[in-house]
């Protein structure tokens, strides 16, 4: 056993022998039978597997008229949300979260969700939104000027086969919601987006911050397939523009994570989107006021995070990778690329996590805040950028709660930390109070 | 909304899985979960290293495959699906587990005090080093070693090219090299 394949090869063997053939549990295929045959241990497992892919791409074939508006589906508005102060001067008034009406079910069973306009500064429901018939669940969010959001709206068909219930992902459907001055909803009406085809996977979107134009990126890029698109839609009249990359790289975010990988400039002239490129992560920007074409050509890239870690020294010594789930949202005036990232430093080892700005015409590091250092080996910390503001200088971010971390007793993991959001500025972190609690099936909220 | 948008979409590319769909859809995925079901959690215990969780795993896995059964074109793709689908939903557990670590265990021992008596402090190196690579690298010589896939097997599963795949096990065994050597 003495080079790294052979050790491996034996960690890998004697960790997968734990699991023996007698230790593993029966298939349930139905709800009702899982939850009755199961016990103790296992009965508190989650049974979501047919729910959670609601928020894939389905097929949308009408041209909805924008002007439409729904009224019904407002509850709330009560209080109002007025311009944060003090820590939160500066940042949008209130945001949007999905949720369920139980987040807490135990056993957790995937549920619809529903929209809520929360203020930020404290964190009070200022109003629920829930999807319009015969939509039944919201999947994700964008945000515009923090008075105007965009909804991906779900079908939510429950069906019964072999004596199983199960939830189907029918069509999604995009819905324009705006916010009243005090964060009551004022609006949610459909857009006049054409048709996502079935089975396209929809990486994310993106609202201009004047609410005028919505960019979707579709993800491509898998085993041959198509490869990735941006489309830009006028919410005005729901004009098209496509940008299209054969052979180029999925649009995501580093490995999948929660967070946005489109972001728009404050003029809606350029749009950021994160690609994923051999083994890089790459970072560009795409010139919007382009007519569509390549969507190559069109963009240039703006970061690159190599997969060898070789090209970053702006901890004071090599930088490891950019991790997971990790957003790379521009500023609002288009100079830096907002994100979170991890480092290690050689001799001694040691990691540090922090939200890192990156210029977007050379992508070098011109700011770094938050910083976090960490004895040793990165630890496998979540960490995410959620809003900046037009210089950067403020940040809404996901990030971890000061202690100790806290020990999973089930998992092989050495160390852990609690996440909560809140704002960075400079390097004082503020949490949110009264913020959802990260985690779940849920996205993450958005300003 | 990624982590739901990157659902496997392989489920009719050819595979290696021999079963025949039959009649009943369950009885089709049971035969296919009493073939494969403990190599599938043990992928996932390798890749989340706790046991419910990989269990978990799997059975949402299972679920997805029943869900879809009827699209299948080529039930062969079974296998290659649910290791699809098993790695992208061990990726949601780790975004997950973050959000969640405060809840309380199920009252199982801990496996990596477990572990680290019974299988050495070699082990439990290699296996922490690589829990820190990325999530592209870790899954590419979990596939590469563990399940001793082909780099064209892998990519399949992965969904990227079999190029990607060996680059990322060839920087991935670099970076364990290193961290290796650190922690020794």
């Amino acid at each position: 056993m003495n080079t790294v394949e052979d050790r491996l090869r034996a960690a890998l063997r004697e960790t997968a022998g734990e699991v023996t053939p007698q230790s593993v549990p029966a298939l349930h295929l139905d709800r009702q039978r899982g939850r009755q045959g199961l016990a103790g241990r296992a009965a508190r497992r989650r049974w979501v597997a047919w729910l959670t892919p609601l928020a894939a791409a389905a097929s949308v074939t009408a041209v909805i008229a924008a002007s439409l508006t729904i009224p019904a589906v407002f509850h709330g508005g009560h209080r109002a949300a007025s311009a944060p102060v003090g820590p939160f001067a500066g940042v949008p008034p209130s945001y949007l979260v999905l949720t369920a009406k139980k987040p807490n079910l135990k056993p957790s069973i995937a549920q619809p969700l529903f929209a809520q306009v929360r203020a930020t500064a404290t964190g009070a429901v200022l109003a629920s939104v829930t999807p319009p018939k015969p939509y039944g669940t919201f999947s994700a969010a964008a945000a515009g000027d923090g008075r105007t959001f965009v909804l991906a709206a779900n079908k939510w068909k429950v069906v019964r086969v072999n004596g199983g219930t199960f939830a189907e992902a029918t069509s999604t459907r995009f819905f324009l919601l705006r916010l009243g001055a005090g964060g009551h909803v004022r609006q949610l009406a459909p857009l006049p987006i054409p048709a996502v085809p079935r089975g396209a996977m929809i990486s994310g979107f993106a609202l201009t911050q004047d609410g005028s134009k919505l960019a979707v990126a579709l993800r491509g890029g898998v085993n041959g397939g198509p490869g990735p698109q941006i489309q830009v839609f006028s919410l005005a009249t729901g004009a098209k523009r496509v940008w299209t990359w054969p052979g180029g790289g999925p649009i995501t975010n580093n490995a999948g994570g929660n967070g946005q990988v489109l972001s728009w400039t404050a003029d809606g002239r350029t749009l950021a989107f994160q690609q994923w490129v051999g083994n890089d992560i790459d970072v560009r920007l795409l010139d919007a006021t382009t007519p569509g074409g390549s969507l190559q050509s069109d963009s240039r890239l703006a970061v690159r995070w190599k997969d060898d870690a070789e090209s970053f020294h702006f901890v004071h010594g090599e930088a490891s990778n950019v991790i997971d789930g990790f957003s790379a949202v521009i500023t609002g005036d288009g100079t830096k690329i907002a994100t979170a990232t991890a480092s290690e430093t050689k001799h001694p080892l040691n990691s540090e996590l922090a939200f890192t700005e990156f210029s977007a015409a050379t992508g070098k590091v011109v700011r770094v805040l938050g910083r976090w250092p960490i004895p040793g080996l990165y630890p496998g910390q979540v960490q995410d950028v959620l809003w900046t503001n037009s210089s950067g200088s403020t940040l809404i971010v996901l990030a971890h709660v000061p202690g100790p971390p806290t020990k999973d007793p089930r998992s092989t993991n050495s160390a852990g930390y609690q996440i909560e959001f809140g704002v960075q500025r400079g390097n004082q972190f503020t949490p949110l109070p009264g913020a959802p609690r990260p985690g779940g099936f849920s996205p993450w909220p958005t300003w | 909304m990624e982590s739901d948008t990157r659902r496997p979409t392989a489920i009719a590319r050819a595979g290696r899985t021999a079963r025949s769909p039959g009649p009943d859809p369950a009885a089709a995925v049971t035969a296919i979960y009493q073939a494969h079901a403990l190599g599938l959690i043990r992928l996932a215990h390798i890749m989340l290293g706790d046991r419910p969780s990989a269990e978990d795993v799997v059975q949402e896995a299972f679920c997805g495959l029943y869900r879809r059964w009827s699209h299948l074109s080529d039930t062969g793709s079974a296998l290659q699906y649910l290791r699809t689908s098993v790695l992208n939903g061990c990726r949601s557990a780790l975004r997950r587990r973050t959000g969640q670590r405060a809840q309380p265990g199920d009252g199982r021992p801990a496996a990596s005090a477990e572990a680290a008596v019974i299988s050495g402090e070699d082990r439990r190196e290699v296996m922490l080093a690589l829990r820190r690579l990325p999530a592209r690298q870790r899954e590419a010589l979990v596939l590469r070693y563990y399940l001793d896939l082909s780099p064209e097997e892998a990519a399949t599963v992965m969904g990227i090219g079999p190029s990607s795949v060996r680059s990322a096990t060839h920087r991935a065994l670099s970076s364990l090299g290193r961290m290796l050597k650190e922690l020794s």
